[in-house]
Formats: C-alpha cells, sequence, structure tokens
C-alpha cells in the first residue's frame, strides 16, 4: 500500500468523521432554542426530498428525468403509505424500476 | 400464564430491517465503488481501507476519480472534503434527540452517520422509535454491507449481471422514497420535501449536486420551518398524525425508553 494513498485515505477518514461527530456531540451538551430544534426537525424531509430528486435525474443531461425512475415512484410510495414496511416498499421499487428500464430502454 | 415475549426490543427489529434496506442499495454501489477504484490503480486493500475509513459514498468515488487524474494530496482531500460538509446538519438535527446517551456512544453512532443512516434516523425520529440500538443495528448492516460489496467490486468485479445492476442502481432512491413518505404528516413536511427537491435538481442542473445537497437540507429546512410557524393548526395536526402513526407503526417513544432499559 502506498503511503501516501494511506495518508489521504486517513485524512479524508478523520476530516469526515469530524464533520459527522462534532455537530452531534457538540450540541447535545447545549440547549438550543426552540425555534433552531423546530427547524432542524424540517432538516430530514428536505434531505430526503433532495436525495430522491438527485437518484432521479439522469446525469449530463441538464434537467433530465429518468422515466423508468418516475414511473417507479409511484409503486415504491403507494406501498410505503400502505405497509410502512421498508424492505418490502423498496424491493418493489427495485423491481419497478427493473422492469420499466427494461422496458423503456 | 403470560405470553412468552422474545426480548428482541423494537427499537432493534426495526433497526435491522432498515439496515437490511440500506444494504440492498449499498451493496451494487460498493460493488461499483470497488471497480472502480481498481480501475483508478487502487489496490483492493486500498479500496477497502477507504470503504472502512472514510464511508461516503460520492467522495469515495470523486477520490478514485481525482487519483485516476494524478490530483495532489491536497486537491484531492478538500474536494472528497467539500462533498461531505453537509453531514454537518445531520448531526446538529439529530443532536436534540440523543442528549441522553453517552458520549462515547454518540462519538461511535457519529461514524457511521451516512445520507442513508441520517434518513433512516430522520424518519425514524419522526415515526418515533429513534434511539441508540435503531441508529447502532442499522449502521451495523449498512456498513458492514458498503465494506463487504467493496470488497467484492475490487475482487470479482463484473461478476453481477448487468440487469441485475440496473434494477439496483435504483435501491436507494427507492429506499429514500420509502423513507420519506411516513415522515410526511404535516403540510409544511411536504413543502420542505418538494423545495429540498427543487433545490437539488437546480444544483444538479449547475453542476454542483453535493453542495446542492446541503443547500437544499438547509433551504428546504427553512421554507417547512417557516410555512410550520405561520400555519396555526399545522402543528397540532401534525402531533395528532404522529401519535397515529406510533399506534398503526405499534411503536412508541415510551416503549423505546422501555426497551433500552
Amino acid at each position: 500500500m502506498h503511503g501516501d494513498i494511506l495518508a489521504l485515505l486517513l485524512v479524508v477518514g478523520l476530516g469526515t468523521y469530524l464533520l459527522r461527530c462534532l455537530p452531534l456531540v457538540g450540541l447535545t451538551r447545549r440547549r438550543l432554542s426552540p425555534g433552531i430544534e423546530g427547524w432542524l426537525r424540517y432538516v430530514g424531509p428536505a434531505v430526503l426530498g433532495a436525495l430522491i430528486a438527485s437518484g432521479l435525474l439522469t446525469p449530463h443531461h441538464g434537467l433530465g428525468f429518468s422515466a423508468a425512475g418516475l414511473g417507479a415512484l409511484l409503486p415504491t410510495a403507494a406501498v410505503a403509505r400502505l405497509t410502512r414496511n421498508l424492505p418490502f416498499a423498496t424491493l418493489v421499487g427495485v423491481v419497478a424500476y427493473g422492469v420499466l428500464h427494461a422496458w423503456l430502454g | 400464564m403470560p405470553a412468552f415475549r422474545p426480548r428482541v426490543s423494537v427499537a432493534a427489529r426495526e433497526g435491522l430491517r432498515t439496515g437490511f434496506s440500506i444494504a440492498l442499495g449499498y451493496f451494487p454501489v460498493a460493488v461499483a465503488f470497488g471497480l472502480a477504484a481498481r480501475q483508478a490503480g487502487l489496490s483492493a486493500a486500498e479500496a477497502a481501507l477507504c470503504s472502512l475509513v472514510v464511508y461516503a459514498g460520492a467522495s469515495q468515488f470523486v477520490l478514485a476519480g481525482l487519483l485516476a487524474q494524478g490530483a495532489t494530496f491536497v486537491a484531492a482531500a478538500a474536494t472528497a472534503l467539500l462533498l461531505n460538509v453537509r453531514h454537518v446538519l445531520f448531526g446538529a438535527s439529530l443532536a436534540p434527540h440523543a442528549r441522553r446517551w453517552p458520549r462515547w456512544q454518540q462519538a461511535v453512532l457519529a461514524f457511521g452517520l451516512t445520507d442513508e443512516a441520517f434518513a433512516a434516523a430522520s424518519s425514524a425520529v419522526h415515526r418515533g422509535f429513534f434511539g441508540r440500538r435503531f441508529l447502532g443495528w442499522t449502521q451495523a448492516v449498512s456498513y458492514a454491507s458498503w465494506v463487504l460489496g467493496t470488497l467484492v467490486g475490487a475482487y470479482f468485479q463484473q461478476s453481477l449481471p448487468a440487469a441485475a445492476r440496473d434494477a439496483l442502481s435504483f435501491a436507494l432512491t427507492a429506499l429514500f422514497v420509502a423513507l420519506l413518505i411516513p415522515a410526511l404528516k404535516r403540510r409544511s413536511d411536504w413543502v420542505a420535501a418538494g423545495v429540498g427537491a427543487a433545490v437539488a435538481a437546480g444544483a444538479s442542473y449547475l453542476g454542483s449536486l453535493s453542495l446542492g445537497l446541503f443547500a437544499a437540507g438547509v433551504v428546504g429546512a427553512s421554507a417547512g420551518w417557516w410555512l410550520g410557524r405561520t400555519a396555526g393548526k399545522d402543528g397540532e395536526a401534525g402531533e395528532n398524525a404522529g401519535r397515529r402513526d406510533a399506534r398503526i407503526t405499534g411503536c412508541s417513544h415510551e416503549r423505546e425508553v422501555a426497551a433500552k432499559s
């Protein structure tokens, strides 16, 4: 293993860990204002919405969306809504996407 | 006679289920990373070490790409870390729910706070069963699948059939949808998710998706928070929805606390 690559991986690993750890450990020791706690409550839905959008975008096509991805959203959301079963809903989404991707090309 | 009740807590069971769902998405992506790392000139051991210590999909792919292009140490490290700045929001968002955890447990569980683990944790907070056991099991299964997938990709490379790779490429998006839907209890939640999606799409169009995810978190959360504040009865409706949801899922914060004790 090259020493410079090892050092790079350790630096990026440590930096990434600190970005995750410091806010969690630091902010649990101080009481946040209700306004900030209320705002933080919405970070989850906002990031999830962003991650879904980024997963549906087709690479290198401006604002193009994957037709198979958009088509697979509905059964995934419906199963998640009706069953609240995470693995099952994920599996339905994967199968729906696989079928639509093979069909639409 | 009292009924036999297995001593697996609701939180641990939900954590395992969530972890396996994430693993379904992680594994093929990790295989692709293992393959990309080898093509970039890393050894299988270096690829595995990258997944073991960095454990952040996007920046790992970028690192492999930069190394393949012969980027300098500083440029590669700075770019990879810049991609992970959004993780600051994750710890801050979960901190109010982790106050009673020992500090060493906060430090350990922070390691695995990836996009997907945070998404699962955020959904669990909204559904009332977030806790150390939930997060620990979710992260353990996810991390194992990420490292294992990297090794498979690094050693066996193109062994997965193309059709399976195509289908599994949607697994993480499907997982995010399955996590988001139960968390949408208030109109302001929908607005936060919608604005977050729009900002991410715009950022992607401008060519900066990773920073766009950070911006989407900030702008989307601000939009949802603003609407939640201005809509008078919204909070009350959300509280009721939360209680309804806890009944549907059979989980509650109280049960989580009891299970942990």
